[in-house]
């Protein structure tokens, strides 16, 4: 049984590295951020598998109920961050105005966006 | 026979994350890699996290039954804040202009998104 | 009242949390719970002005509909890996974004509906803005699930509207 946690835990590592990839190669920001929510998640499952090996769960746990919530925050800040800085700050004090922009149509072009090109 | 349960469970956790990671690596744009990281990532934690909770019970006291309970937290809070994170995530590409891949000709009737070749490439990233 | 429910999630975390049942952490516990829900019992609960029984069968509700969306997750997990291993991922797929206007009131039963529709098969929330839900769908069948019958609205708005607000299912 040990042998099949341990061959599970290995084969999740080479799934995360695959996932890696898309950090590294990722063409958007926003698709980094993607990836490294992937492996964060994932890497709970991992600490508790080398907890249990290690014989010593109880002490694994806190520490993969921290490093979740921890995920969790960083994902949501770096969402909120690249969001933030990705609107020009012209557009940001006009949208504080009116409504958020709803989704554009094909004949309505986005209002107000026209000076995003720096 | 508690084994094999283990393993059934953690084996198809497993190959959902599998799948999950071949979605993220070759799907066409950022929104349809977020229908996979964002699905795959609940459930195939779930279930490799319960194959481990019926492992650990197996040499049942109370302090394993609270290693247990601590567990089934860390299950209940990865189901609560995935579709959270997932939801910020695509709402800062939605924002941002991300293109995106999509077959549908532009239409009328308030179809949001133009057709397939003519991305919103007023931004890049 | 609020306050109350607060303070007892805030204890049953401690206890689980320290594992301890001695007269000192349990002194702890309930100092840091009380102080926890002084300051942040608006938080949680917010907008909660039910009586104790109301909430009881919202609850109650609340669990027969988790275990129709377990069922749901299952089914949308199966999808989203059947697409991702298939090899003519590209022609099964047809991204586009609907939206449709809720008929929910508060703002935990959208959050719910929410977190729902991005856990089911096949879409994502993108972003609720005034009463319109802007949802991307993956194929377009999994978009002509979530709209309904007619302009109603559809099976899990319906489920989500029993649970928090009465009405029929």
């Amino acid at each position: 049984m040990e042998q099949f946690l341990i061959s599970i835990g290995v084969a999740l590592l080479l799934l995360m590295l695959m996932s890696l990839f898309r950090v590294v190669a990722g063409p958007t920001v926003i698709d980094r951020i993607l990836g490294v929510n992937v492996i964060g998640i994932k890497t709970v499952v991992l600490i508790i598998i080398v907890g249990i090996l290690d014989g010593r769960v109880e002490m694994f746990i806190d520490i993969a109920l921290a490093y979740a919530l921890l995920n969790f925050i960083t994902t949501i800040a770096a969402a909120r961050f690249y969001q933030r800085q990705s609107q020009p700050a012209a557009a940001d004090a006009e949208e504080a105005k009116t409504a958020p922009s709803a989704p554009p149509t094909a004949e309505n072009p986005p209002a107000g966006k026209e000076g995003s090109h720096a | 026979m508690l084994n094999a349960v283990v393993i059934f469970l953690m084996v198809s956790g497993f190959m959902l994350f599998f799948a999950t990671t071949v979605g993220l690596l070759r799907f066409p744009d950022f929104y349809t890699r977020v229908h996979a990281a964002g699905k795959g990532d609940t459930l195939s934690t779930a279930l490799l996290l319960a194959g481990l909770i019926i492992y650990y019970l197996q040499d049942f006291s109370g302090e394993a039954l609270l290693t247990a309970v601590k567990l089934s937290l860390i299950v209940f809070f990865v189901f609560l804040a995935s579709p959270t994170a997932t939801h910020a995530i695509i709402d800062a590409g939605y924002e941002a202009k991300v293109p995106y891949w999509t077959k549908r000709k532009p239409s009328a009737d308030g179809e949001p998104y133009p057709g397939p070749e003519r991305r919103r490439e007023d931004r890049q990233i | 009242m609020s306050a109350i429910i607060t303070f007892c999630v805030m204890f049953a975390f401690w206890i689980v949390m320290s594992g301890k049942f001695d007269l000192f952490h349990l002194t702890m516990g309930l100092l840091s719970s009380g102080l926890v829900t002084w300051l942040s019992h608006d938080l949680l609960f917010s907008g909660h002005t039910k009586k104790f029984g109301g909430l009881m069968v919202e609850i109650g509700r609340f669990l027969r509909y988790v275990v129709w969306l377990s069922w749901q997750i299952v089914i949308a997990n199966i999808h989203i890996a059947g697409l991702a291993l298939s090899p003519q991922a590209r022609e099964i797929m047809d991204p586009h974004v609907v939206s449709f206007k809720t008929v929910l009131k508060t703002d935990f039963a959208r959050f719910v509906l929410a977190n729902s529709i991005t856990l089911t098969p096949g879409t994502v929330t993108i972003r609720i803005q005034d009463d319109t839900f802007y949802v991307h769908a993956i194929t377009a069948q999994s978009a002509g699930d979530l709209a309904g019958a007619g302009d109603g609205p559809g099976e899990m708005e319906r489920w989500v509207a029993w649970v928090f607000e009465g009405g029929s299912r």
